[in-house]
């Protein structure tokens, strides 16, 4: 091998090994950044951003102002929370723990710069009871759909899109888009274990209730909802 | 005498820390597990008109402030379709079964606590 070649591939290896650190380095600093907005802008008093220690009761749950974001990255789909900051249109119909009170939708609004790291922040919070080896594809399904609306009765609590028009219940979160917003793993991770994310809730716990092949199938429509 | 007293204090003290927020979530009594989870559909008194009644829905959920309606049931379809659904019991499927959110006491006790609300 001649000198020129042996100085070219060094020169390459020297770059690339610059040039993964600058990058981790600028990544790391996005998410220090995201993290100060999120505190700075007092996100933190209507949203935890670490598992509680204890063990909750329905009082501790029921004073809560807005969802649980510990497990941000495990159930949002990358992208998501970055775009939904800018333009923070309701997922609930109604406002957070209310079954009266219209969501009064005033999230408040980030640009894009600083919705790219709050959502780069979250999205490294990660649940360890995320079932991240189960493959679960989105996409309608007969069973699912079936299960959706017969078995489980979800859209009494849940509104869908019918075909354009919206139907359902109004107390649980909107399952419009559903395709675009959550992770199907973590849809099925709910399902077969709602206690490690959301120990006290209105939802009934449907663990149990069903073969690991209907959740499945379930989770696939859950999500790939329109 | 003195002794024995503080012996218990130390001992059974540290138990009833750790059982009082075991209580708060397991001790709802029957009226709170309906404000918690009935009224999502049947309405905050009882008359099926909670905000999941909405027009899209099928059926309207059911009244139980309404003797007429509720005489229909008997205590044991009550506790039938709160344990296992709707579906499962030839009811609305909009019910969902209630088997591994509460335990057949409060089930139980729920049945009673209709029962007090239909006044039938």
């Amino acid at each position: 091998m001649s000198k020129y070649i042996r100085l070219v591939l060094l020169s390459v290896f020297i770059l690339t090994v610059v040039f993964s650190f600058l990058l981790s380095s600028a990544a790391r600093a996005v998410e220090s950044a995201g993290s100060k907005t999120f505190i700075s802008r007092g996100c933190g008093s209507c949203h935890r951003t670490a598992r509680p220690a204890g063990p909750v009761t329905r009082s501790s749950e029921l004073a809560k102002k807005g969802p649980d974001l510990w497990y941000a990255g495990s159930k949002f789909r990358e992208g998501f929370l970055a775009s939904w900051l800018v333009n923070p249109t309701p997922i609930r119909p109604l406002a957070y723990n209310s079954l009266e009170e219209k969501n009064p939708a005033d999230h408040p609004r980030l640009d894009v710069k600083t919705a790219a790291s709050v959502a780069s922040y979250l999205m490294d919070l990660k649940a360890a009871d995320l079932m991240s080896s189960v493959e679960i594809r989105p996409g309608v399904n007969v069973r699912g759909r079936i299960l959706f609306i017969k078995k489980f009765a979800c859209y009494g609590c849940h509104l869908v899109n019918v075909r354009g028009n919206k139907a359902g219940g109004l107390s649980g979160p909107s399952l419009e888009g559903t395709v675009r917003r959550l992770n199907p793993q973590w849809i099925y991770s709910l399902l077969i274990n709602q206690g490690a994310f959301t120990p006290v809730s209105r939802m009934p716990i449907y663990e149990g209730l069903a073969r690991e092949a209907e959740i499945k199938a379930l989770a696939s429509y859950v999500a790939g909802l329109k | 005498m003195r002794i024995k007293f503080f012996v218990q204090v130390f001992l059974l003290g540290p138990l009833v820390f750790f059982a009082v927020p075991a209580l708060s979530s397991f001790g709802a009594t029957p009226r709170d597990n309906y404000a918690f989870y009935c009224v999502q559909c049947h309405g905050a008194e009882g008359r099926g008109d909670g905000p999941n009644a909405t027009e899209s829905q099928p059926v309207d959920p059911r009244n139980h402030r309404s003797a007429y309606e509720m005489k229909k049931l008997t205590d044991e379809e009550i506790i039938d379709v709160i344990r296992n659904g709707g579906a499962a019991t030839s009811k609305s499927t909009l019910m969902p079964a209630f088997r591994r959110t509460l335990s057949d006491k409060e089930i139980e006790g729920l049945k009673g606590y209709l029962r007090e609300l239909c006044k039938c």
